[in-house]
């Protein structure tokens, strides 16, 4: 059982490895460098983008939610109180 | 060659640095900041409403995407001409890749730069002199 269903990584692993090898031995200089002003820049602003999700999500989603679960709650406690 | 791929790149580095000077990209990066810690603030403040902290969240998460991706933006379009010079001067027959990462050429950017820099320095200072305004200083500060 252990064997079937590790097989396939197995083999993934046998084709993926000889292939990294490959390609970390033929690789040529990146010429990808980026300068710290860029760099920090390009980070501030993925982490304004993140951050500005994040709090969408809190707006957008998670305060609705908690006032729906208010009300809810609210409700069946008041019919709870109703109830004979 | 390639003293011309280093003039272009060198050219390409200054209209970087202006670009960036002019349209206050490190003021629209302070501004992000700004806004992330009133969020911040915001978020972590006891005793407000729930309704109240929800309109606050929206306000700033839209006003912060907003700032964000201006400030990218405008990084990206101050970075654009070092960009182009990278990519069109293969294509004009220039090695201004090579110039990018050869310490000589490196050098004379730099020996250029600063050149640039004293004689904004020293032109601001004669200005100053003689009545002008306080433009041409060494830093923008």
């Amino acid at each position: 059982m252990r064997m079937t269903v590790f097989a396939p990584l197995m083999c993934l692993l046998a084709g993926a490895a000889p292939a990294a090898l490959l390609l970390a031995a033929t690789a040529v200089p990146a010429q990808a460098y980026v300068g710290p002003g860029l760099g920090l820049g390009a980070a501030s602003t993925a982490l304004g983008v993140v951050g500005a999700i994040l709090l969408g999500l809190m707006a957008f989603v998670w305060y609705p939610v908690k006032r729906l679960l208010r009300m809810v709650r609210r409700a069946g406690r008041s019919s709870a109180g109703r109830k004979p | 060659m390639m003293a011309a791929a280093t003039l272009l790149l060198a050219l390409a580095l200054l209209a970087t640095v202006m670009l960036a000077r002019r349209w206050g990209v490190l003021g629209r990066f302070a501004a992000l900041g700004a806004i992330g810690r009133r969020s911040v603030r915001i978020m972590a403040r006891r005793g407000a409403s729930d309704c109240s902290k929800e309109r606050a969240a929206r306000l700033l998460a839209m006003r912060l995407m907003g700032r964000s991706l201006a400030a990218g933006a405008g990084l990206a379009l101050a970075a654009a001409p070092l960009a182009a010079a990278l990519a069109l001067g293969p294509w004009l027959g220039l090695p201004t890749l090579n110039a990018l990462f050869d310490p000589l050429a490196r050098a004379a950017i730099l020996c250029l730069g600063i050149s640039l820099a004293l004689i904004r320095f020293v032109l601001g200072r004669i200005g100053r002199a003689h009545g002008g305004s306080r433009r041409g200083r060494l830093s923008p500060a």
